[in-house]
């Protein structure tokens, strides 16, 4: 110890990781100041922020960049080890994959193969790090990557990993996490590094130090500065309005890039009509698919107004891929009439379902007035209250929330069935027709009822505890099914079910 | 709005139907979304439109076309006389303008039901509104084509603001453009936008009467009409359904022509002679057009295009400007006025509006017109620049003050760090201050107990941080350099040994390592039991298990030998010290087993042993079973923070500077030369700083709000990391980033998109509104939608600026990966009950959460945008 002397890590390594995460230059400095051995080593670090700011690459990349530099002088050296706590299952997973891979990193030949617990792990790597007799300046880094995820973890987990430091002099705990709460290690102080999302600017430099290729008939300089351009308009369109994240961020603008640059392929502007450009191409800036790209397309209604007609240069060029535009749009087409639950089922099992939907959301006092014919010879049907009383009211100091939004409540069979029979005649057409025979349907509701049931339209509440006849007309059951499908399928059937809900 | 986009630009927009639908106060704004697509367009299409723009209006005589005009939905020019067009088209020379309009008595009475404010005259008999004060009048041959406010509108992307006193404005400036028209070329394309007192729009009125009669009165209605030209009727039900009576009666008042005009003649003179420089159009006339004219020849940098495209945009330019003047204000003063030379201009892709001034920006320019933020100018100067910074910055602070000459100064400024930093990121202890009476209480319990071989117990107690590990790890090391292999240590913690079965084991094994034993030695004695019968069971000790085992194997180990042996007189055992660290979590163990057999043989004499608990809570005791508590000796040590500033520096000072007796501890080399100057230069230094403000801030800021030593000394590492033999002076606070932790989890707003802080503000509003302490999804997206829409009619009315993003409102998909990323960003916490939905409840509609951060809360984080800001405040 006498003659350690205090030596911050070497210069070129912090560039080289500035270079390759850049506008992080502080994190990383501070990082590389409390991880070096020679440095200023502490025993507990925390690093927090949002997701994608760089905290475990940066990390991971730092300590290997350590790791590796000091291999050659006989100085001080540093190992680590790298857990994610989202691949451990239970908190023995961590355990034991913590020592495996302490093991790993040390060359540790004697690994148990158990680690139930935190103290037994303390053990363990006390076994490799304190009985062992290491180099004075030997130190070696644990990270716990996104250890405030970690399943089933008990409340002493974090607080625990944090003594081991203290038990183990030779050891630093880095834990990376989201936004930790005050004091959550139960000690008495951590450093912490915050990494901050990215601002515009740093999202913009990000992007730039990765250009698209030189488009045709242009300049590399002059598309990587259309490419800055082009990515802060991105920023500004979509990624501050609506997805602030790196990777939403780079998607997005690689889905528009093509779309964004077809007028220059086409020839009709140059690149550095950067402003032309963007008026030509604002409709794409407006398209929500760019940050919710589903896994099916079928869901998406909108229509996207212009995207086919406006430019099929990108198309027939064919520069990059493409978003969704051409393809998947004449897919949808295709695919909407046959996964359009309105025209899967049949008129019983929608009747059903809208039923069922009338069930959940109305609150049974309401039937009479919704279902009884007794009054008027005719069936008096309130038609727009929800939305007369919804928004018309004022905003009063306590405002009622809609019953439709609070989710399905669950409903006796009998009393869907009693308004399946009460709306049957007035909804469906032939019904009427073929005057109502009460013979012929009884299987098929049946049916319809097992089907909804089978594919989860209607849930029974209480299932397997409920026991019992899946028939038996005292369940309790729940509509599975949104407003949005079910007004589909209303109007697909003529009928407003806005018109039959009552607040 | 694309079906707009095919009317060519000079084509005044049609006239919305409901002409005679209340007005909505000027207030109302179009959007010119069309009209940027439209310019883009190739430049020689601009100089077509400009030709048939002037066309048209020349064909365009009469007021009366208008109507039909309007329902058609064409572009409906401005109705002035067959004479100006014709006029314009001339090139008239920069001319004063003649104020000599006259209006048709007929015409007003025509128009007077929905325009009524419009005229001059009114203006100048009622009283002035501010909005009126605002307004400009244009001059120019073009004006015609402006001066109908809903003219302006209907052109596509153009924004239109029509106030009412603007038209007139607008009107008269078209006629004495005629008069200018003559000498004048350029001048039906040019637009000046002068602001107009009501003084000059009067006279204008008044003198213009007689000339014009057709242009007089434009609806001002017009422009709200024009608003939503396709759905002109909509609006009418849904943004004015309360204003329109007492605008009308008071324009149907103002109307009145012969009284309206007098007063207006007689205010002619005063208006000329005062209005000479701004107010006057003929006066501005000139120089815009000198300004425009400048402009389109020096401004390289905007696209190149035709010069009569260029003026054609200017023209359109000014005419947006004109339009929009009314209600937009500058996004930076947040004034409305627009004056030649500090005129309002609009970024065609975000709409939002400044000042010439305010944003520097001397010229109008041509064609589209994109803000610095639209047009991210900055990124590519961005993009390329930013590498440089790292090094400019440490280059910078190298640069910073001279070594001083001490020989060995980097070894010893190496070494120095090196103790310095050891300490402050607590690698090593630093000495105890001021807390001599508990630390000898405490050690003297523990001499006791490994000297005379006493059993004894202690609670240590005291807040995180306050050095009570110190206080026994002191102790421990000071008695092992007395009493080197006289006893053994055992620690345990609370967090780490969480029952009393792992407790037991470690306590076997750190003996077992203690002593020497083998592993498996302990292993057998952990799995297997081990022979020996302890004599001295505690009678509640039923179990004959593995843990039993493990037990009664450590008390017998534990006991005095006498007890064992029997006799054997004169033969000490080692004794034990047990540091026990967060206490209070032993007290939570079922029956507290452990401690209760600790207790008890240092109460029995059993053994030596001494019970050293440590705990951060004060009422310890109380959470101990009677038995338990019986057993124990009750003696305590309390250890407090520092109590009072000099002390708390006093403490801290260990962190930055060492005293000459731990040089040596610390291996620091005494005798290197220089060590003494060095010193005494280093200590200088932390006295000068100490007196600095910044850094009596900082630890102001420590002890009043943590009093905690460690997060002091962090604050120090990366300062005292940044030494260097080049810059050896110490910065704190440094400039670097700190190292303290967030305050709340509220940091997290900052990262979030204007989405996701939409959906967690109507959250947290419906927590107010609707009075529920839970929400889901479904509700918040409902509450969004609807601020969402009352925010756009809201700025459809007012003429409030569209927000970029701001004003869109994003789908429910969106909305749901929004929604998603508060809950995990820990924003929203699901509910423990679903509530009266019953449980399984699932899908991400239903599910019901808290919101973890109140509405008044939001604001004070981060920085909003208006229009969330709005939502925070008014509820």
């Amino acid at each position: 110890m006498t003659n350690a002397l205090f030596q911050l890590p070497d210069e070129l390594v912090l560039t080289t990781l500035a270079q390759a995460f850049p506008c992080r230059d502080s994190q990383i400095r501070a990082l590389a100041t409390l991880l070096h051995p020679s440095a200023a080593p502490c025993r507990n670090l925390v690093l927090y922020g949002t997701e994608a700011t760089g905290k475990s690459a940066i990390t991971t990349a730092l300590l290997e960049k350590l790791e590796t530099d000091d291999v050659d002088n006989e100085g001080p050296s540093l190992k680590f080890a790298i857990v994610s706590s989202v691949e451990c299952i239970t908190s023995r997973h961590l355990f034991e994959s913590i020592v495996g891979k302490a093991a790993a990193a040390l060359s540790w030949d004697r690994a148990p193969s158990k680690c139930e617990t935190v103290s037994q792990l303390a053990v363990e790597l006390s076994k490799m790090l304190k009985y062992t007799s290491r180099s004075e300046s030997f130190r070696f880094v644990l990270v716990s990557d996104g250890i405030d995820r970690q399943r089933e973890a008990p409340p002493t987990l974090l607080p625990a990993l944090a003594r081991l430091s203290e038990i183990i002099p030779c050891l630093t705990t880095v834990f990376i996490v989201t936004s930790p709460p005050a004091n959550f290690l139960r000690t008495s102080f951590v450093p912490h590094i915050h990494f901050p999302n990215y601002t515009k600017a740093e999202f913009v430099t990000i992007l730039a130090t990765d250009p698209p290729v030189a488009l045709p008939n242009t300049t590399a300089q002059e598309t990587a500065d259309l490419w800055a351009r082009f990515a802060a308009a991105v920023h500004d369109a979509l990624a501050r309005a609506a997805s602030r994240t790196l990777p939403s961020v780079k998607h997005a603008c690689s889905a528009l890039w093509p779309r964004f640059t077809a007028p220059i392929l086409a020839g009709t502007h140059a690149p550095r009509e950067f402003s032309k450009l963007l008026v030509a191409a604002r409709v794409y800036f407006h398209d929500e698919r760019l940050l919710d790209p589903g896994i099916v397309a079928l869901a998406v209604p909108a229509p996207q107004p212009t995207s086919n007609g406006t430019n099929p240069t990108p198309a027939a060029n064919g520069t990059a891929p493409l978003l969704p535009t051409t393809p998947t749009q004449t897919l949808k087409a295709a695919a909407a009439p046959t996964t359009d639950l309105a025209s899967l089922l049949p008129t019983t099992a929608r009747l059903l379902l809208l039923a069922a939907y009338l069930a959940s959301h109305n609150a049974t006092r309401h039937d009479l007035v919704l279902f009884s014919t007794h009054h008027h010879g005719r069936r008096r049907r309130r038609g727009g209250l929800s939305v007369g009383v919804g928004r018309g009211r004022g905003r009063s100091k306590h405002r009622k929330i809609a019953r439709k939004l609070l989710g399905a409540h669950a409903f006796v069979l009998e009393r869907m069935m009693a308004i399946f029979a009460a709306v049957r005649g007035e909804w469906d057409a032939k019904f009427l027709e073929s005057g109502g025979g009460e013979a012929t349907d009884a299987a098929d509701v049946g049916m319809a009822i097992a089907t909804l049931a089978s594919l989860r339209l209607l849930v029974r509440v209480g299932g397997a505890q409920a026991g019992g006849d899946p028939m038996d007309r005292g369940g309790k059951w729940r509509v599975n099914a949104g407003w949005e499908v079910v007004r589909g399928l209303g109007r697909s059937m003529g009928v407003e079910v806005e018109d039959w809900l009552i607040e | 709005m694309p079906s707009r986009n095919n009317t060519p630009k000079g084509i005044k927009r049609p006239r919305a139907q409901n002409d005679d639908s209340p007005s909505v106060p000027a207030v109302v704004k179009r959007r010119r979304l069309k009209g940027a697509d439209e310019k883009s367009g190739s430049t020689p299409n601009e100089t077509s439109t400009a030709g048939k723009r002037v066309v048209s209006t020349a064909g365009r005589p009469s007021p009366t076309t208008r109507s039909a005009t309007k329902a058609g939905g064409d572009p409906w020019e401005i109705p002035d006389s067959a004479d100006e067009a014709t006029k314009d088209e001339l090139p008239p020379p920069k001319a004063q303008p003649q104020p000599n309009k006259t209006r048709g008595s007929t015409e007003s009475s025509k128009n007077a039901i929905y325009e009524v404010p419009d005229s001059g005259d009114e203006l100048g008999g009622t009283a002035v509104t501010p909005r009126v004060s605002r307004q400009r009048m244009t001059i120019g041959a073009a004006n015609e084509a402006k001066a109908e406010p809903a003219a302006k509108a209907s052109e596509p992307g153009r924004r239109t603001r029509a106030p009412s006193a603007k038209q007139a404005v607008n009107e008269a400036g078209g006629t004495a453009k005629k008069a200018d028209a003559v000498t004048k070329p350029r001048s039906a394309r040019k637009q000046s936008r002068p602001e107009v007192d009501n003084v000059a729009d009067r006279e204008a009125d008044d003198e213009v009467v007689s000339d014009s009669p057709t242009s007089k009165h434009r609806p001002r209605k017009a422009a709200v009409d024009a608003l939503r030209a396709e759905n002109a009727h909509k609006p009418k039900g849904i943004l004015t359904p309360s204003r329109p009576n007492g605008d009308r009666g008071r324009k149907t008042v103002a109307f009145n022509r012969a009284s309206a005009k007098k007063p207006a003649g007689e205010t002619l003179e005063d208006a000329l002679s005062k209005a000479a420089g701004s107010t006057s159009g003929s006066v501005k006339k000139p120089r815009q057009k000198a300004l425009v004219k400048t402009k389109a020849t020096a401004d390289a940098e905007v696209l190149d295009s035709e010069s009569a495209a260029a003026l054609k945009d200017e023209e359109d330019k000014d005419e947006d400007d004109d339009e929009e003047e009314d209600d937009e204000v500058c996004a930076i003063c947040s004034k409305p006025d627009s004056k030649r030379g500090n005129e309002i201009v609009f970024c065609d892709n975000c709409d939002l509006a400044y000042h010439q001034k305010c944003y520097d920006l001397p010229i109008i320019p041509e064609g589209d017109w994109i803000c610095r933020n639209c047009s991210q100018e900055e990124a590519t100067s961005l993009a390329a620049g930013r590498m440089g910074v790292g090094q400019g910055k440490t280059a910078t602070v190298v640069a910073q003050d001279e070594t001083p000459s001490i020989p060995n100064f980097e070894q010893h400024l190496r070494s120095m760090q090196r103790v310095l930093l050891d300490r402050c990121a607590g690698r090593r202890c630093i000495k105890l201050c001021g807390q001599d009476e508990t630390y000898e209480k405490a050690s003297q319990l523990v001499e006791q107990t490994i000297t005379a071989g006493e059993g004894n117990s202690m609670l240590v107690i005291g807040a995180r941080g306050c050095g009570k590990t110190t206080l026994v790890e002191s102790i421990v090391s000071d008695m092992s350099k007395e009493y080197k292999n006289q006893f053994h240590v055992v620690r345990l913690n609370g967090f780490i040994h969480t029952d009393d079965k792992l407790a037991l084991r470690e306590i076997w094994r750190q003996l077992g390592k203690e002593m020497e034993v083998e592993d498996e030695l302990i292993n057998k004695v952990c799995t297997r039991p081990l022979d020996p019968k302890p004599k001295s069971k505690p009678s509640n000790w039923e179990q004959t298990n593995n843990y039993a085992d493990t037990m009664a194997s450590l008390l017998a180990l534990l006991s005095h030998p006498s007890e064992i042996a029997a006799a054997q007189d004169g033969v000490t055992s080692k004794s034990v010290v047990f540091l026990i660290d967060e206490f209070d979590l032993f007290a939570t163990h079922a029956r507290q087993t452990l401690l209760y057999n600790l207790f008890d043989i240092a109460q029995a004499r059993k053994a030596p042993i001494a019970v050293l608990g440590l705990t951060t809570r004060i009422d310890v005791v109380e959470s101990l079973e009677k038995r338990v508590k019986s057993r124990f000796s009750h003696r305590y040590v309390y250890l407090s923070l520092p109590k009072s500033l000099p002390a708390f520096w006093d403490v801290c000072k260990q962190g930055l500077t060492l005293d000459e007796d731990d040089m040596e501890a610390w291996g620091i080399d005494l005798s290197l030369k220089g060590h003494d100057e060095f010193w005494n230069w280093w200590n200088g230094k932390i006295e000068a700083l100490r007196k600095t403000s910044g850094f009596q801030d900082l630890l102001e800021s420590h002890f009043c709000s943590t009093k905690s030593v460690s997060a002091f000394l962090t604050s120090c590492v990366l300062p005292l990391a940044a030494l260097s033999p080049a810059a050896p002076s110490l910065q704190i606070p440094g400039p670097g980033m700190s190292l303290e932790p967030a305050d709340s989890k509220l940091h997290v707003l900052e990262s979030l998109s204007d989405l996701d802080l939409s959906m967690l503000i109507a959250a947290a509003r419906l927590d107010i509104v609707a009075h529920t302490d839970t929400v889901n999804f479904a509700m918040a997206y409902d509450e969004y939608t609807s601020l969402m829409g009352r925010q756009r009619v809201q700025s459809a009315s007012s003429g409030m600026l569209a927000l970029g993003g701001g004003a869109r409102v994003w789908g429910r998909g969106i909305a749901g990966m929004a929604w998603e990323r508060l809950v995990t960003l820990g924003m929203l916490i699901p509910a423990a009950t679903v509530g009266r939905a019953g449980a399984g409840q699932s899908g991400l509609d239903a599910k019901m959460w808290k919101v973890d951060v109140a509405l008044e809360e939001i604001p004070s984080v981060v920085k909003l945008n208006q229009v969330l800001g709005r939502w925070c405040r008014e509820i």
